[in-house]
């Protein structure tokens, strides 16, 4: 039981490993940065520019929005 | 034995830093950043670009366990090719920077196809051997995380590619900015250099103007814009599309100023062609007296001299103010693919100084190698004449290296000296060449001399003396 249990926390870890996380790096993108590169990222950039606006008309409109967390800060 | 230090401009970047342990170029890597390298020395660019020099050669140094023990919370350490001599983007001409910045694009494009990509996008971190721009920073590369933005875009944007803009669209040279800040051009400063006419040339409307405008409506926004954009699906496509962009607009950038004083010296100075030849002939039986390890040529303008000097040199640096005949002789030497001599836009009476972080993080040109050969061809009435500089300081300022001289006095009756007086007081008396070989003979033990022009010009071959034998400058 018990090792069966130590096998799938390493199987999990193992997973955890190989899934590439968000670190951010020293330098900050800057907001109105990010925002360009979606205008400037060709038809792709249209689709994501759409959902972006719609994602933020949502906001206004009540839906939930995602609240700044550590995790969106840049390292420093 | 000197013990292994960090080097003073390498801090920004906390996953990575470079250390200095005798002539040893070392990097320093973070748990995260070892993960980087060794995902980046399996991608096949990088094999690619390093085997073409285009990436600085990189490995584990044998002896790594001893070394890493004076680093002790670091989890790896690779070891770089020394680049023959460090230079930085305010002494590039317009050329190369551009060629810094299609290296700088060319390598985040091939990154992407390999699942990596650039933290940052920093000027510095592309150096130079010869014509060719090499990047140095491999602590850059990290994997690419899916749904993230290009981090290093406004950065490019102020370093290279506002630069350029600045002087093929308005002709205005970028390298006093450069220098008067190390993060660039702001995207704020740079949409008022620009107006509503230039909004049709590439890369003013989107880049700079609209880039302007969405920094300034965002940058107090606590929205989590980086999360956002990630959700809403941006992709690694995105960026290509974006660098490939960047990459025709930065290619198809011209420096259009065709002509500028010092560009046509070459054919417009005092010589006839016996006396040219004359001074050729001096010049190189001075270089071929030894093998130099590194020689400066101050004031190399179409670069004659300094080739002659590196057929008998490791590496020679041709430094002059006129950015046009920097960015002539590049072209030339791109061309010619050499290796072995960098031309730098640099003034010896504003010389770069040290910037940044307690001064220290970009250093001044003499704390970055000193050279064993010095020539002064044709430069010393300019910073006499011209700058006004006490002959006998000029003469202690270049015995400072510790190498030997190869130096020109140009008289005052000669035609390009005259020039400079046209229109200035000549209050110049200590300007003689007399007084000159006298402040020399206190510094430097004469070799040989030549005398060209019936007398007006003066070559002189000299080593140092170690110490000055009295006081150079009279009360």
């Amino acid at each position: 039981m018990l090792k069966d249990r130590i096998g799938s926390l390493a199987f999990a870890a193992a997973i955890l490993l190989l899934i590439p996380v968000p670190v951010y790096a020293y330098l900050d993108p800057a907001n109105g940065s990010i925002l360009l590169q979606v205008i400037l990222g060709g038809v792709a950039g249209g689709a994501v520019a759409i959902r972006l606006f719609w994602g933020r008309i949502r906001a206004f409109f009540g839906a939930p929005s995602a609240p700044v967390s550590r995790d969106d800060k840049p390292s420093v | 034995m000197t013990s292994p230090r960090f080097d003073p401009g390498s801090f920004r970047d906390r996953e990575s830093r470079v250390a200095l342990h005798q002539e040893r170029i070392l990097r320093l890597l973070s748990p995260e950043a070892l993960a980087s390298w060794n995902a980046l020395r399996e991608s096949r660019s990088f094999e690619r670009a390093v085997a073409g020099g285009r990436i600085v050669g990189t490995k584990r140094p044998p002896d790594a366990t001893e070394l890493l023990a004076a680093f002790p919370g670091w989890a790896g350490i690779l070891e770089h090719e020394r680049v023959p001599f460090v230079s930085y983007p305010y002494e590039w001409s317009f050329s190369m920077l551009q060629d810094a910045a299609i290296l700088q694009l060319e390598l985040l494009l091939e990154a992407l196809d390999d699942g990596l990509t650039l933290k940052d996008a920093s000027a510095y971190n592309v150096q130079w051997r010869g014509a060719q721009p090499v990047f140095v920073d491999v602590g850059s590369f990290e994997r690419y995380v899916p749904g993230e933005p290009w981090v290093g875009y406004l950065q490019f944007c102020q370093l290279f590619l506002y630069p350029l803009l600045l002087t093929s669209h308005r002709g205005v040279p970028f390298q006093p900015f450069l220098r008067g800040s190390l993060d660039g051009i702001p995207v704020a400063a740079m949409t008022q250099l620009f107006s509503a006419r230039d909004w049709l040339r590439p890369g003013v409307f989107a880049d700079v103007f609209l880039h302007a405008k969405l920094q300034a409506g965002n940058a107090a926004s606590r929205t989590a814009v980086r999360r956002e954009v990630r959700r809403s699906g941006f992709s690694r496509e995105m960026i290509a599309t974006n660098v490939r962009r960047l990459l025709r607009i930065v290619s198809g950038m011209r420096w259009k100023l065709a002509s500028s004083e010092w560009s046509e010296y070459a054919s417009d100075n005092s010589y006839d062609a016996a006396d040219a030849e004359a001074k050729k002939a001096f010049v190189t039986k001075a270089a071929a007296t030894r093998r130099w390890r590194r020689v400066w040529d101050l004031g190399a303008n179409t670069g004659t001299f300094a080739r002659i000097a590196a057929e008998h040199a490791d590496y020679t640096v041709a430094m002059d103010s006129d950015a046009l005949s920097v960015d002539r002789l590049f072209r030339e030497l791109r061309a010619e693919k050499r290796r072995d001599v960098l031309p730098l836009v640099a003034n010896v009476v504003d010389p770069s100084p040290g910037l940044g972080w307690r001064g220290r993080e970009r250093l001044p040109a003499g704390d970055r190698g000193r050279p064993d050969l010095t020539l002064c061809l044709a430069l010393l009435h300019h910073l006499v004449l011209g700058g006004n500089v006490p002959l006998g300081e000029v003469v202690d300022w270049l015995a400072e290296p510790g190498g030997h001289l190869v130096i020109e006095f140009v008289a005052k009756g000669d035609p390009m000296a005259e020039k400079l007086l046209l229109n200035k007081l000549d209050n110049y008396a200590d300007y003689d060449r007399d007084e000159f070989e006298r402040l020399l003979g206190l510094r430097f033990e004469l070799l040989d001399r030549l005398e060209l022009r019936g007398g007006l010009r003066t070559l002189y071959f000299a080593r140092p003396t170690g110490t000055a034998r009295e006081a150079s400058t009279r009360p």
